[in-house]
């Protein structure tokens, strides 16, 4: 390896850093650092003027390793490898020190804290000593997408994409496309026809040449990495199909809940307790009826109904308050001497125009009352026959604290929204991470919300976490908008920091095959080892904790890399 | 006895195994492995209660593996070490064939691992008395009190780490005490080098460790290490349900999670 020489370039990043951090002091002190050939500080290392600075340096003084102390490498280090490659330099030989976000921005303190930054590059100086050039793979993109689940998400995505003249194969579990939605009678707050929107979408779907519609077919397994999926489907009635593929879009939404576990409403007990699925369902039959028939005189509709619910999801399902509002302007226009009561834990009418929903509602002779989602939930019980009523739902209201009676003769509980069944195999198949709540893990929850860990695969809608029809429909477009710009590059680029197995050292265990998150290990029985997938590795490095025998590690984030980094830290004082 | 040279000499003669692993009597009273290659030398075979060493650690090495295929004369401990191994993907099915011998005298041939599984379950794999109650003893004490149980007697480790050879889960081509860039465990038998050691060697076996027994005997300053990864043992079992070497497709504790583990421990 040539001898490290090493340009260190300290960011003002305007006042952000400098306020809090004496940067030119910090440049200066850092001369002294072994190997260290060049060291400055700028206003803006981000601008153009900041990186020609370090263009030139590399030139003019032969500099092979470059550190820049500014802000989080999550938002520049791309930037920083571009600046290298210009200047004919590996992109890898560049580590970023973060003197912003773990530093400027956490203290108040500008001596401790232009200490602490001498520290940090200090610690990315002695860790770039052993930075080595590494190789990007390229892979080409075979511009068909996968969709797996025909709700709304999934016919938005489909029809852009074939929009786009590109082929799409969608793959839909049940007999019909349009999920959920297609169940909805109408939106909120606008209280417009979902069918006259979702009808056409379907019709389209239909018609398009760029769309394979499979109905009634399940995924049981797909190979490959991005650009080059492979997975054998069998459709009904049909043979085996081989489809391949460049990208994934996940959109297998959620389910309702069954609410019989929370036995305080009697669903299942009275005939009359509904959910909310099953009031739509009424709503689009046109036909909103008891069980015996007759019309409901009281009509109660209960909130939070297993969402927030540390017993049962601890999220909150989104949608439900405003559906529920939307279910009190229905049934106003349907019953006009209907007595309807709302009973909510908190009212969330978040989303354009929902809150003007929540104003018009109340001025609709709709009786609102509060409870105690986690100590006190109102409970049912049959009336007795002077109430007049079928049902007396018994509740402490919580801003008048008093003790209420409602008469009911219809319930509706506004259930939760939760993972579907086959949630878990859908996860495993394309190797997407699932939370605590059975709920699709984003790649990055605010800067890359469609994209997930595995490069290629994308999930949107619901199944990522409840959502409403926009919100769904953005998604989809967005996960599109990605999926567009890979094909129309035509290949990707996968990053060199991977993990690599020393075969000598491997003794065969298959430990690391079953943490990786992303089924990029796999056994040589011949051999007796593992082998990593450089394209399916994300190079997290959780094989390499894992490995007893130290035999695997990271490519630009080695255990040597590591520790010189670390020791630097412990040392400084 | 007789029965398991018997069966030995049956084995080497029709050449169904090439090298039968026992014990045989060895110097001062004691017993040690034996390697018996000839029908003719099954007679210096013994298997009695004094037979404790947990031959399984030699089932790895390579001068043993390339004979050929194996037969051993297994105590509870090596049949369970069996199933572990095998579940690390360490041993198959085909390459030996196990003997041993319960209580009462009866002859048991084991020939696949599903035969091991069913005469393990019914076995009593519960620590012994003596280190279950050394363990109880440990868990009263305060933290500085345990620290400084440790301390004294890891003060008396030589790093000879003969716990290592002992172990038959040390199987690593390449320890980690090994690696010098970087050094993750000091060189020198010194208190912290030693605690280090210890720690790592313990938390390598957490989950993996059947409870033989074979660490703390093979130590020659009688440092009770095996009460290090009996701890770990009844962890494991009391958060995981999980008991080393009782199947042969164990999941393993450091290596297995549910996509819907709550995390809750994360504070």
């Amino acid at each position: 390896m040539e001898k490290p020489r090493i340009g260190v370039y300290v960011c003002w990043c305007g006042t952000n850093i400098a306020k809090m951090v004496d940067v030119e002091a910090v440049a200066e002190e850092i001369k002294n650092v072994p190997n260290v050939v060049v060291s400055r500080n700028y206003k803006y290392m981000c601008s153009d003027p900041g990186q020609d600075m370090i263009i030139n340096d590399i030139k003019e003084f032969k500099l092979n390793r470059i550190v820049v102390s500014a802000c989080s490498p999550r938002i520049h280090e791309i930037t920083f490898r571009k600046t290298l490659k210009k200047a004919e330099l590996n992109p890898y030989l560049f580590q970023m020190a973060n003197i912003r976000e773990h530093d400027s921005w956490v203290h108040t303190d500008r001596a401790e804290a232009t200490k602490k930054a001498k520290a940090l590059v200090t610690a990315a100086i002695n860790r770039i000593n052993y930075h080595e050039p590494l190789k990007e793979l390229s892979v080409d993109i075979n511009p068909a997408t996968l969709i797996i689940g025909g709700g709304i998400s999934g016919i938005t995505a489909a029809l852009e994409i074939a929009d786009a003249d590109k082929k799409v194969y969608m793959i839909e579990k049940s007999n019909k496309l349009g999920g959920y939605t297609a169940d909805i009678d109408l939106t909120y707050p606008h209280l417009s026809s979902v069918q006259q929107m979702l009808g056409p979408m379907i019709e389209r779907m239909k018609k398009n040449k760029n769309i394979d519609l499979f109905l009634e077919t399940e995924i049981k397994e797909i190979t490959g990495y991005i650009g080059n999926f492979e997975t054998i489907i069998t459709p009904k009635n049909d043979n085996e199909t081989k489809l391949s593929f460049g990208n994934i879009v996940v959109s297998i939404g959620l389910r309702s809940w069954d609410p019989s576990p929370l036995e305080n409403y009697g669903y299942g007990k009275f005939p009359d307790v509904i959910t909310s699925v099953e009031f739509e369902k009424m709503l689009l039959s046109g036909n909103i009826a008891k069980k015996d028939g007759s019309i409901p005189k009281n009509i109660a509709i209960i909130h939070c109904v297993g969402s927030r619910n540390k017993n049962y999801h601890e999220y909150c399902s989104r949608t439900c308050c405003t559906v529920a509002l939307k279910y009190a302007n229905q049934l106003r226009s349907a019953f006009p001497n209907a007595s309807i009561y709302e009973l909510f834990a908190d009212m969330r009418t978040m989303s354009k125009g929902c809150e003007e929903l929540y104003t018009i509602t109340s001025r609709k002779k709709v009786v609102f009352m509060m409870f105690d989602q986690e100590n006190d939930l109102p409970g049912i019980r049959k009336a007795n026959i002077n109430d007049n009523c079928e049902m007396i739902i018994e509740l402490n209201e919580k801003r008048s604290r008093k003790f209420v009676e409602v008469p009911a003769d219809m319930v509706i509980l506004m259930v939760a929204m939760e993972g579907r069944e086959m949630v878990k195999e859908v996860a495993q198949i394309t190797g997407v991470s699932l939370d605590g709540n059975k709920l699709f893990i984003e790649k990055h929850p605010k800067l890359d919300p469609v994209a997930t860990t595995t490069s290629g695969v994308y999930t949107v809608g619901s199944c990522q976490g409840p959502k409403s029809i926009p919100d769904s429909v953005s998604q989809a477009r967005a996960a599109v908008a990605r999926i567009l710009g890979t094909i129309a590059r035509g290949t990707a680029q996968v990053a060199g920091t991977t993990a690599h197995i020393n075969i000598n050292i491997c003794c065969g265990c298959q430990m690391c095959i079953s943490v990786c998150p992303y089924s990029a290990i796999s056994f040589d029985a011949e051999k007796n080892v593992s082998v990593i997938n450089e394209i399916l590795c994300q190079g997290c490095g959780t094989c390499v904790a894992l490995c007893r025998p130290n035999a695997i590690d990271i490519w630009g984030c080695s255990n040597r890399q590591m520790t010189a980094e670390l020791t630097a830290l412990l040392l400084s004082d | 006895m007789d029965s398991i040279r018997k069966r030995a000499r049956e084995l080497l003669e029709k050449n169904t195994v090439k090298v039968v692993i026992g014990y045989g009597v060895g110097s001062d009273n004691t017993v040690r492995a034996i390697f018996v290659r000839r029908p003719e030398g099954v007679e210096e075979l013994i298997f009695d209660e004094t037979c404790v060493q947990n031959l399984a650690v030699y089932l790895l090495k390579n001068e043993i593996k390339q004979i050929g295929k194996l037969c051993i004369i297994a105590n509870i401990s090596a049949l369970r070490t069996i199933l572990q191994l095998a579940s690390e993907h360490q041993i198959h099915e085909e390459e030996l064939l196990c003997l041993s011998v319960t209580p009462n005298g009866e002859l048991l041939e084991f020939t696949g691992f599903k035969d091991i599984e069913n005469y393990i379950s019914s076995c009593n794999r519960d620590l012994p008395d003596k280190e279950s109650e050394m363990i109880k003893k440990l868990e009263k004490m305060s933290v500085d009190e345990r620290w400084q149980f440790w301390m004294n007697h890891l003060s008396r480790c030589i790093k000879c780490y003969a716990c290592r050879s002992a172990c038959p889960m040390c199987y690593c081509t390449r320890c980690q005490v090994e690696y010098n860039q970087p050094q993750w465990i000091t060189v020198e038998a010194t208190l912290m080098g030693n605690f280090e050691w210890q720690i790592t060697r313990t938390m390598h076996l957490a989950g993996r460790c059947v409870n033989c027994g074979e660490c703390a005997r093979a130590c020659p300053e009688d440092i009770p290490i095996n009460l290090l990864n009996y701890k770990t043992v009844l962890t494991v079992k009391e958060k995981y349900n999980i008991s080393a070497g009782t199947n042969a497709n164990i999941d393993s504790v450091m290596s297995s999670f549910e996509s819907d583990d709550k995390e809750n421990f994360i504070r």
